[in-house]
């Protein structure tokens, strides 16, 4: 077995992350302090659920080795695939972002119930185009009861048009396009209720300012984890009013 | 009898017991440190009050880092630890290695010939509430061969073995790139000195104990473009022959340069040497004490991105972020040149 130490305590963690050769897992996250064995075992969790929602044997994606209530070693398996660049925005990758909303309503399923399992960081890079299919990665958040419907997947969205207009530093004019397609393709293919839809980058927002602790120490020692955050209420307001005013003329249409 | 109990009853019988460290019976006079003498007294009086982190944060926050940083940590994963084993981490100083260790081991000894650092050390444990390592205070070259069933399944040289044929007390402070005429031993050789101290730290691991060695590159590529050697604080020093680096020590600074560091040829033949097999080179970015990224030498570099700044912290020399990034594009990643990287971590086997 190699070790590759690719990451070291990223993000206000103190967790290291290493590319694992000749072995059967790919990689291999470690934790020793009592507070990220914890995200580990989550992490796991996290892990154990997507599996069971993927048909995949959760044995072969992962495995947790706690050594003591300080020390924990998790390995995980790789997926081969490809990931989208994160500047690129959604306009360029509809058909791409459309594939993770399929993906999305398989794993999460339709509203039904009030709270949903969290991802947490469910980002681009956290995504795999594999041959099988899409594929999420990085489960360190995981909680099985954590958030309303649609948060992980409206999260990934804003995020997606914030990194994409990142240097531009035009975020008051973003480009909605992309958003409302999705949200478009939700209504007409999954039939959500509209409600759904309703100012969402603001419910994003204030699901994250009201449930931190979802997040832990991580968003204490890193505020940037979580980039949507640094929308203005001022563009906040702006964006859900041109995705809800979009919103209602389709549904009149 | 457990392990624990072994080394203690050992420990007992010949060492002798001074404010919960053992110490040597002979020779309580070491001292190798960053901090001066005073400075560690004030330091040790403001930990027992307020705690470590506390007072080295209102003492010296620069050194916050070094002691508690848990990147600190990143290289003992390739260890490939399972828990149940003795360590020994040999010039311990503040525990920035044995905290860690202790967490992922079952027992852990830490030697270090610094008497305040090992009390030091010691409130960090209690802080932590570790009660899994011995502190044991004593020179690193004379370190006693342990009895078979007290052997290591680790050992642990972190940044020590460049440090090892130094003599006399050292305060940082006051001999880092400062003249202080030091007698050495006609024909004193470092290497020499060093390859010993390997044998010995070999002759105290079991049959398939491992050593977890880290140390600069002699030829760390920031050595050619104006950063000073780490530990004399000259120009170019680790890159000379070591008897031009000799004469030039001896100019500037009225001693020999003996703090010798080595190419990854040098060092794997040197450990060798000292008789531990299954030798594996790792290299480290931006440096073995905080690395960002660690690979095998033998694996093909690739391309990696790490946010620390290039800094040579002990000389407060900054080689500017953008400059060193393109000299590392191109060192790195288009030519390939790990020989050049900053740091080596080794891995064998006894």
């Amino acid at each position: 077995m190699i070790l590759t130490l690719t990451r070291n305590c990223t993000h206000g963690s103190e967790k290291y992350f290493y590319e694992v050769n000749n072995y059967k897992f790919n990689y291999l996250k470690c934790a020793a302090s009592s507070y990220f064995v914890n995200e580990l075992i989550n992490e796991y969790k996290g892990w154990k659920w997507y599996s069971s929602k993927v048909s995949m044997n959760h044995n072969d994606l992962s495995y947790l080795q706690i050594i003591n209530p300080s020390y924990a070693k998790l390995w995980i398996k790789k997926f081969h695939g490809k990931k989208i660049s994160i500047f690129k925005g959604i306009k360029y990758n509809l058909s791409n972002f459309k594939l993770i909303c399929d993906h999305y309503m398989s794993v999460w399923g339709p509203p039904k119930k009030n709270i949903y399992p969290f991802h947490g960081d469910l980002s681009l890079d956290n995504i795999i185009f594999t041959n099988e299919g899409v594929r999420v990665i990085d489960w360190e958040h995981f909680k099985h009861i954590g958030c309303p419907w649609g948060f992980d997947l409206f999260y990934l969205l804003f995020e997606t048009e914030w990194f994409k207009n990142k240097r531009t530093l035009i975020r008051k004019n973003l480009d909605l396009f992309g958003i409302i397609s999705i949200f478009k393709y939700l209504i007409n293919t999954y039939n959500i209720p509209k409600l759904y839809f309703v100012s969402p980058l603001k419910k994003v927002v204030e699901f994250i300012k009201n449930n931190l602790n979802l997040w832990g120490k991580q968003l204490e020692l890193y505020p940037m984890k979580l980039p949507v955050l640094s929308f203005s209420q001022d563009t906040i307001q702006n964006i859900d009013e041109k995705i809800n005013f979009s919103i209602q003329a389709s549904w009149k249409n | 009898m457990s392990s624990e109990t072994k080394i203690s009853n050992y420990f007992s019988k010949i060492f002798e017991k001074k404010e919960d460290v053992f110490c040597d019976k002979n020779d309580q006079n070491g001292y190798w440190s960053n901090l001066n003498v005073d400075e560690n007294k004030d330091l040790l009086l403001n930990a027992k009050k307020s705690g470590t982190k506390k007072a080295i944060q209102r003492l010296h926050p620069k050194l916050y880092d070094v002691i508690f940083s848990p990147k600190r940590e990143g290289g003992l994963e390739l260890l490939e630890l399972s828990g149940n084993e003795l360590c020994i981490d040999y010039g311990c100083m503040w525990g920035a290695l044995s905290v860690p260790l202790a967490k992922r081991c079952k027992t852990v000894i830490s030697v270090d010939q610094t008497f305040e650092s090992l009390k030091f050390l010691k409130y960090r444990l209690k802080d932590e509430n570790l009660t899994n390592v011995f502190t044991v205070n004593h020179n690193l070259r004379t370190f006693p061969i342990l009895p078979k069933d007290i052997k290591a399944d680790i050992a642990l040289v972190n940044g020590v073995l460049e440090w090892v044929p130094e003599i006399g007390k050292v305060e940082l402070k006051k001999i880092y790139g400062k003249k202080e005429i030091r007698k050495y031993e006609q024909g004193y050789n470092p290497k020499k000195i060093q390859t010993d101290f390997l044998v010995k730290v070999r002759e105290n691991l079991k049959s398939n104990g491992k050593l977890y060695l880290a140390i600069e590159n002699r030829y760390d590529y920031k050595m050619f473009f104006g950063v000073k050697d780490p530990h004399s604080n000259l120009h170019l020093t680790t890159i000379l022959p070591k008897k031009i680096a000799n004469i030039y020590s001896n100019l500037i600074l009225g001693r020999p340069y003996v703090n010798w560091i080595y190419s990854k040829d040098e060092l794997k033949k040197l450990v060798k040497d000292a008789g531990y097999s299954d030798v594996n080179i790792y290299i480290a970015f931006p440096d073995y004490r905080f690395p960002e990224y660690i690979q095998n030498y033998k694996k093909k570099l690739r391309k990696f991105t790490y946010k620390s700044k290039i800094t040579d912290p002990e000389n407060n020399v900054r080689v500017k972020r953008i400059i060193a990034r393109i000299i590392e594009t191109i060192l790195f990643f288009l030519i390939g040149a790990k020989f050049l990287a900053p740091s080596f971590i080794v891995i064998a086997k006894k």
